[in-house]
C-alpha cells in the first residue's frame, strides 16, 4: 500500500530514539598514570612489571606478543573502517592513587567513586544494588570490587584479574588461555600480549552463587585501547550468573576494545553470562566511538554443564565478536540470545560459535537485529557438529527488522555437520517494521515514536527476557522504550 | 451533530473510491452501513480513522464541530474515535494489557485525566474482561497473536469497552464468526451501547443486525450512499440481495 | 598463443591453447579468449584459502593433469559422435542438439523444424557464419575477470550450443542440449540462451559419459538471457561419470516480469561444483531455483547461488534439497543480496539436507544481504536425518532397511523433481540420485 505521509512520520520517530543523547559521555578528571603510546617487547613487559606478575606470566605474555606481530588483521568481517595504527595507542592507563592499590573502598579515589556513581552503579556496599557484586574496571585496572568477603564465606573467588594472579595463582594458571587460546586470532593474540585487568571468578564445587556478579567496564583515557580479559570457572555442580556493562566518553577519534572472555563450567555446572553493551557509538556522521572487537568463549567440559550467553549491544562504533560454545561434555547446552542495534553509521557484524563435540549436545540461538539509519547490521554465525556428537541438536532463529530505508542487515550462517544422527535447522527472516502494526497502535491513541518503541520492545521480547531484571531495564531504556510488563 | 461527513471523496492508489458521501451521525444512535464487497465501507472506516494511504480529495468530516481529517491516527482515537479492525494486528512480543495500558492512558492523559495506576488498571480490565467473556488468560499474552479468528474480534470489542470511545466504527466484525461467537461480540455491544456515544455498523450481512438494532441503514454502492432507511431496509435487503444496485446504476444518494 | 608466451608462466591447463591456434578466430573472438587466457594465467584455479572456495578443493583436477580434449585446427570436420552411444530421454521427443567432446556431432542431433525465426545451432557454425547475435552474448553476461573457471572457458571457447528466440517465439518441444564426454580430458563447453521479448521454452541442458565412462573434466558456462515477459524453464542435469570432475557457471540475466524456472540435479562426477547466479535486473521479475543434489561414495557436491535483486518488485523462491550417504560430501552457499533501490523484494531461500550416513557431511550457508527495507526475506537450512518412525512403518510392510531409505530418501526430493514437469526426467533422476538397492523382492516405490 502507498503511504505518501507515513515513512516520514516513522523517520522522525526513529530520529528521536536514535538521537537520545548518549548519557554517559563524560570524562572524569582523573590523574592517570598512562604508558606512552605504541608497542614493543618493552609495554609488554612494562604492563606486567606494574602489575608484578610472576614470570610465567610475562612469558605467557611475550610469547603471544611474538605470535601477535606475525599476524595480519582479518578482514573478512562485514564492516568498513580506516586501518589501526597499533603504534598509537597507549596500552595501559591508571587511575594514580596516592599508595598501591586501595586496601578497602575507603581507600578509593573519590572523583572514581563519584565517577561509578554517576554511572548509576554505587561502589558502596550499602548502597549498591541489592543481590549484585559488582567489580569496576576503569581503564586498565580494577578500581574496586564489592560483597567480596560476603562471597568468600561461600568459596567464591570474585576479584581483579591481577588479584587473582597475585592470590590464585594456581587457578589463573590453571585456565587462562585454555578456551581462548593465545594465537587464537588477531585481536585475542593482542589481549594476551597487553590485557591489563579483568574479573576472574571461580564458584567451587556444588555452589549457587547467591548473588549476581557483575564487572562494569569504562574506558575514561583518550587514546587508549581497553583490553581486558575475563575467566569464570563454574567448578562441578556450580551455578553462576555474570552481568557485564561498558560506557566510554564522548571522544572524537575511534578507540579500541578488545577483550577476552573465557568461561569454563565442569560437570552439571551452569553460567549465564549477559552483557549490555554501551561503549560510546560515535556521532551522527560516524566520528569518533568504540571499535569493539571482543573474543568470548565458554568451554562446556563437563557433562550435562550449560553456558548461556545473553546481549544486548546498542552502542560502539563497530562490533564484532561472537560469544560461543565448546560443548564437550555430553548433554552439555549452549545458548546465545542477541539483540544487536546499529543506528546512524554504527556497524554490527556479531554471532555465535556452537561447536558440538560430546553426545547429545544441545545448542540454541536466538538472535535480533534492528538496522536503523545508516547502520549496518551483520548476524554471523557458526554451527558445527563435529563427527562424535551424535544426536546432538541446534536450532536458529535470527530476525532482522529494518528501520529506515538507508540501512541494511545480513545474514551469515555457517553450518557444519559431520554427524548423520544430529539435527541443525536455522531460520531467518528480514522484514521492515509493519505498517500495519503501526497504524493498529497509532489507532488505539498510541503515538507513532510509542508505537515503534513498543514494536521494537515486542520484537526483542525473547531475548530481553532472558536477562536479569536489573539488566532487562536497562537494555530497555536503552533501545529507546519504556519499560514493558509493569503490569500483567 | 457528533460526527458529520460531506460530500467525502477519496481514493486509494490515485484511484477514486469514495465519490461524495454524506452521513450524520448524532450521540446515542447506531448506524449500520452495508453494501456489496468493494462498495468503499471499509474504506470508508479507514478513512475516518487516519489510515495512511487513503487520500481525501474532497469533502469535509467533522467530529464534534472540528475538523476530524486535520488529526493524526492517535489524535482522532484521543478524541474517541475507535476503529475495530475487519483484521485485526498481531504484534508479536508486545502483551495485550501492556498495550492497553499504554493506549488508556495516552487517551487519558489527553483528556486531562489522571493516569491510571496498574491496580485501577487490572481491576477495569477484569471487569470488562467479564462483560466481554473474553478468557483472562488472553489478556497476558501479545497483541493478538495466535488468537483466533473469534478471539480477535472479541479483542477488539474488549478494547473498545476499555478505551470507551464516543464513537466506534466496527468494520466487519461480524465476518467470520459462528453464532456463538455472534452473539458474544454483539452481546458486548449492546451493553456499550449508550447515550452520550455513537457506533457505526459496518457489515455485509444482516445477520449482526438481528442483535444490534440499528436506528438507521444505509446501502452503499460504487462509494455513495444509494438509499438509507431504518431497519426495515436491512431485512429487505436480505430478501433481495445487493443485485438490484446494479441494475439501477443510477440510484441517488439519499440523506439520511 | 604469442601473446601468452609472452608473460611469464603459462598454466598447465592453458598449454593446449596453442594447438587450438587462434587464427581461425574472427578477430574479436581472438582478443576475447586471448584477454581471457591472460586473466586464467594470472589467477589459476581457485583455492579453498578463497572465502567461496573454502569448503572445496580442486587441486585434484590439477594433480589430473588434464590436457584439452578438443580438437586441433584443421581437423575441424571430425564427427566425434562416430563411436558414442547416445540414449535420450524416452518420451520426451526433443529438438536436440548434442556435443561430443566439446564439438557438434550432427549425427547425433535431431534439429527438427524450429518456430520460425527460431535458431538452435552449434557456436562454431554461428560463428562461421557471422551471426551477430552470438557475438553479442558471448561473455556478455559471464563474466571472467574475477571468475578463473569462467576464464578458462572463454580462453578455450570455440564451439557449444547457441540457442536464439525472437519477439513472442514459443518453442513447444523442449530443447534438448547435451554434452556427452567420450575422452580422458578436459572441456569447456558453452551455452548460450537469448530469448527475446514475450518468447517462451523448455531447455534441458544435460552432461553425462560416453560409453566407457572415462575420467574426464567438464568446466562449463551457460548464458541465459531473458527479455521482457519472456519464459523459461531450464532443466539442468549434471550426471557425469563417477570418476569425473565438473565445474560449471551459468549466469541468467531476466528483464521486466520476465520468469526464469531453474531445476538444477548435480548427481554424478565425483567432484561437482556449480554456480549459478540469476541476475534480476528489471522490475517484475521472478526466479524459482530449484535444486536435488546426492552424494555418495567419494562424492563431493557443491552449489553456490547468488540471486542479485537490483530493481524492485522482483521475486525470488530458492529450494535446494541433498541427498547424503557413504562418504559424500555437499556444499551449499546461496546468497540473496537486495540492493538498495530492490524494494518490494520477496526473496525466500531454503536448503535442506538429509544425512544417511556417519561418514557422510554437510556444509550449508544460506546468506542474506539486505540494503533495503520493504521487503519480505527469509532463508532456512536443516541438516537432519529419517523419520525413524516412517522407517519402521515401511519395514514393518516388508521392505528391507536399505530400500526403505532409499524409498524415503526418495520420496524427500520427490516435491522438487515432480516439479520439473518431465516425468521421463524426473523417474531417470530419482533412479540416479541414489546408488541401487536390492529390491528385497518387491517392487521399488
Amino acid at each position: 500500500m502507498e503511504t505518501p505521509r507515513e515513512p516520514v512520520a516513522v523517520d522522525a520517530a526513529l530520529n528521536e530514539i536514535v538521537e537520545q543523547e548518549y548519557r554517559f559521555g563524560f570524562v572524569s578528571d582523573i590523574e592517570a598514570d598512562s604508558a606512552p603510546p605504541g608497542l614493543s617487547e618493552e609495554i609488554v613487559r612494562f604492563i606486567s612489571a606494574k602489575k608484578e606478575e610472576p614470570e610465567w606470566l610475562l612469558e605467557w605474555r611475550l610469547a603471544a606478543y611474538r605470535r601477535w606481530i606475525r599476524m595480519v588483521e582479518p578482514k573478512w568481517a562485514h564492516v568498513h573502517y580506516p586501518p589501526i595504527d597499533f603504534q598509537e595507542i597507549s596500552y595501559y592507563s591508571a587511575p594514580k592513587s596516592k599508595e598501591d592499590a586501595p586496601k578497602s573502598l575507603d581507600e578509593v579515589d573519590p572523583e572514581l567513586l563519584e565517577t561509578f556513581e554517576k554511572l548509576g552503579i554505587p561502589l558502596s556496599e550499602r548502597a549498591a544494588l541489592a543481590g549484585v557484586a559488582v567489580d569496576a574496571v576503569f581503564d586498565s585496572v580494577s578500581v574496586a570490587t564489592t560483597f567480596k568477603d560476603k562471597l568468600s564465606d561461600l568459596g567464591i573467588v570474585f576479584c581483579s584479574f591481577s588479584e587473582a594472579v597475585r592470590n590464585h595463582p594456581d587457578l589463573v594458571r590453571k585456565y587462562l588461555g585454555t578456551v581462548v587460546p593465545p594465537g587464537d586470532n588477531f585481536y585475542s593474540t593482542l589481549n594476551s600480549a597487553v590485557f591489563s585487568d579483568g574479573s576472574f571468578a571461580y564458584i567451587p564445587e556444588g555452589v549457587q552463587c547467591p548473588m549476581e556478579l557483575s564487572t562494569y567496564f569504562r574506558i575514561n583515557a583518550a587514546k587508549t585501547g581497553q583490553f581486558e580479559r575475563t575467566l569464570l570457572v563454574a567448578d562441578k555442580g556450580a551455578r553462576v550468573s555474570y552481568l557485564e556493562g561498558c560506557t566510554a566518553p564522548m571522544r572524537d577519534e575511534n578507540q579500541l576494545h578488545a577483550a577476552v572472555v573465557e568461561l569454563i563450567a565442569l560437570e552439571d555446572a551452569d553460567i549465564k553470562y549477559s552483557t549490555v553493551q554501551n561503549w560510546y557509538p560515535g556521532d551522527k556522521e560516524g566520528k569518533g566511538g568504540i571499535y569493539n572487537f571482543v573474543t568470548k568463549r565458554g568451554a562446556c567440559r563437563g557433562a550435562r554443564s550449560k553456558i548461556s550467553w545473553t546481549q544486548v549491544e546498542t552502542g560502539s562504533a563497530i562490533t564484532w565478536k561472537y560469544p560461543g560454545c565448546l560443548l564437550i561434555g555430553d548433554e552439555s547446552v549452549g545458548e546465545f540470545y542477541s539483540v544487536a542495534m546499529t543506528n546512524n553509521k554504527q556497524q554490527a557484524d556479531t554471532g555465535t560459535k556452537m561447536i558440538h563435540i560430546g553426545k547429545n549436545t544441545r545448542s540454541t540461538i536466538l538472535s535480533k537485529g534492528i538496522s536503523a539509519g545508516e547502520g549496518q547490521n551483520a548476524y554471523r554465525g557458526l554451527v558445527r557438529i563435529q563427527k562424535g556428537a551424535e544426536g546432538a541438536r541446534n536450532y536458529s532463529q535470527c530476525d532482522s527488522l529494518l528501520l529506515g530505508d538507508r540501512c541494511g542487515a545480513h545474514t551469515f550462517p555457517y553450518l557444519e555437520v559431520r554427524n548423520e544422527s544430529s539435527t541443525v535447522e536455522h531460520e531467518a527472516s528480514t522484514s521492515k517494521i509493519g505498517e500495519d502494526q503501526l497504524f493498529y497502535c497509532q489507532s488505539r491513541g498510541l503515538s507513532m515514536e510509542d508505537a515503534v518503541s513498543m514494536i521494537v520492545n515486542g520484537f526483542c521480547k525473547e531475548v530481553l527476557r532472558e536477562l536479569p531484571m536489573e539488566f532487562a531495564v536497562e537494555a530497555q531504556k536503552l533501545l529507546g522504550v519504556s519499560l514493558e510488563g509493569a503490569v500483567g | 451533530m457528533l460526527l458529520k461527513i460531506e460530500n467525502l471523496n477519496a481514493s486509494v492508489a490515485g484511484e477514486p473510491i469514495l465519490n461524495g458521501i454524506d452521513l450524520d451521525v448524532g450521540a446515542g444512535q447506531v448506524h449500520a452501513v452495508m453494501g456489496p464487497n468493494g462498495s468503499g465501507k471499509s474504506t470508508l472506516a479507514h478513512v475516518l480513522s487516519g489510515r495512511p494511504g487513503y487520500e481525501v480529495t474532497e469533502g469535509a468530516v467533522t467530529f464534534e464541530g472540528d475538523d476530524l481529517l486535520a488529526l493524526e491516527p492517535e489524535e482522532r482515537a484521543r478524541e474517541g474515535v475507535f476503529l475495530g479492525f475487519q483484521y485485526p494486528v498481531e504484534i508479536p512480543g508486545v502483551n495485550n494489557n501492556y498495550f492497553l495500558k499504554a493506549a488508556l492512558n495516552a487517551i487519558r492523559k489527553h483528556r486531562g485525566e489522571e493516569e491510571l495506576d496498574a491496580f485501577d488498571f487490572i481491576k477495569l480490565m477484569k471487569e470488562r474482561a467479564a462483560l466481554m467473556e473474553l478468557d483472562e488468560s488472553l489478556l497476558s499474552r501479545a497483541v493478538n497473536e495466535g488468537f483466533s479468528g473469534g478471539e480477535k474480534k472479541r479483542n477488539e470489542i474488549f478494547q473498545m469497552a476499555v478505551l470507551d470511545p464516543k464513537l466506534a466504527i466496527l468494520d466487519e466484525t461480524d465476518s467470520g464468526l459462528d453464532i456463538d461467537a455472534l452473539r458474544v461480540v454483539a452481546t458486548g455491544i449492546n451493553k456499550l451501547r449508550r447515550d452520550d456515544n455513537a457506533i457505526i455498523l459496518i457489515t455485509h450481512y444482516q445477520r449482526l443486525l438481528d442483535y444490534v438494532q440499528p436506528d438507521f441503514v444505509h446501502v452503499l454502492s460504487g462509494g455513495r450512499i444509494v438509499k438509507s432507511g431504518d431497519k426495515t431496509l436491512a431485512l429487505d435487503l436480505e430478501k433481495q440481495g445487493y443485485a438490484w444496485l446494479e441494475t439501477s446504476p443510477e440510484a441517488r444518494p439519499v440523506r439520511s | 598463443m604469442t601473446a601468452l608466451a609472452a608473460g611469464k608462466k603459462i598454466d598447465p591447463l592453458l598449454a593446449d591453447l596453442d594447438r587450438d591456434g587462434l587464427a581461425g578466430d574472427p578477430d574479436w573472438l581472438a582478443k576475447l579468449r586471448r584477454r581471457a587466457a591472460a586473466s586464467f594465467d594470472a589467477h589459476g584455479l581457485p583455492t579453498p584459502k578463497q572465502e567461496a572456495w573454502k569448503y572445496t578443493d580442486l587441486s585434484a583436477i590439477r594433480s589430473r593433469g588434464y590436457r584439452w580434449g578438443g580438437i586441433d585446427a584443421g581437423e575441424r570436420a571430425r564427427d566425434g559422435g562416430d563411436s558414442i552411444e547416445h540414449t535420450p530421454f524416452v518420451g520426451l521427443d526433443p529438438i536436440s542438439i548434442v556435443f561430443v567432446d566439446g564439438v557438434f556431432a550432427e549425427r547425433l542431433s535431431d534439429l527438427g523444424v524450429a518456430p520460425r525465426g527460431v535458431r538452435i545451432v552449434s557456436i562454431a557454425d554461428a560463428l562461421s557464419r557471422g551471426e551477430s547475435w552470438v557475438r553479442e552474448g558471448l561473455s556478455a553476461l559471464a563474466h571472467f575477470e574475477d571468475r578463473s573457471l569462467v576464464a578458462l572457458n572463454t580462453a578455450y571457447l570455440r564451439d557449444g550450443a547457441a540457442i536464439y528466440l525472437p519477439e513472442r517465439a514459443v518453442v513447444e518441444r523442449p530443447i534438448h542440449v547435451r554434452f556427452l564426454s567420450s575422452r580422458e580430458a578436459a572441456h569447456h563447453p558453452r551455452m548460450l540462451f537469448c530469448a527475446m521479448k514475450d518468447a517462451e521454452a523448455t531447455l534441458i541442458e544435460d552432461y553425462a559419459p560416453g560409453a566407457d565412462r572415462p575420467a574426464y573434466y567438464n568446466n562449463a558456462v551457460s548464458e541465459l538471457s531473458l527479455g521482457a515477459n519472456a519464459r523459461l524453464r531450464h532443466i539442468r542435469i549434471e550426471n557425469e561419470a563417477s570418476a569425473a570432475h565438473h565445474t560449471a557457471t551459468v549466469q541468467v540475466l531476466q528483464r521486466a516480469h520476465s520468469r526464469y524456472q531453474g531445476f538444477n540435479i548435480s548427481v554424478g562426477a565425483s567432484l561437482a561444483r556449480i554456480d549459478t547466479n540469476v541476475a534480476l535486473n528489471e522490475a517484475g521479475s521472478e526466479a524459482e531455483l530449484w535444486g536435488v543434489y546426492s552424494a555418495f561414495g567419494n562424492r563431493h557436491v557443491d552449489n553456490h547461488t547468488f540471486v542479485d535483486h537490483t530493481e524492485p518488485s522482483c521475486t525470488s523462491r530458492e529450494t535446494y534439497k541433498g541427498i547424503l550417504g557413504e562418504r559424500g560430501r555437499a556444499v551449499f552457499n546461496g546468497r540473496v543480496l537486495v540492493r538498495p533501490d530492490a524494494q518490494k523484494t520477496n526473496a525466500v531461500q531454503r536448503n535442506q539436507n538429509l544425512l544417511l550416513s556417519t561418514d557422510a557431511r554437510v556444509d550449508t550457508k544460506p546468506e542474506l544481504e539486505i540494503y533495503a527495507d520493504d521487503v519480505k526475506c527469509a532463508h532456512g537450512a536443516t541438516v537432519g536425518q529419517l523419520d525413524p518412525a516412517a522407517l519402521f512403518y515401511l519395514r514393518s510392510r516388508g521392505l528391507g532397511v536399505a530400500e526403505a531409505r532409499a524409498v524415503l530418501s526418495r520420496a524427500f526430493v520427490s516435491d522438487v523433481l515432480d516439479r520439473i514437469g518431465q516425468e521421463t526426467i524426473a523417474k531417470s533422476l530419482a533412479l540416479a540420485l541414489m546408488p541401487a538397492v536390492e529390491a528385497n523382492g518387491k517392487e521399488q516405490a
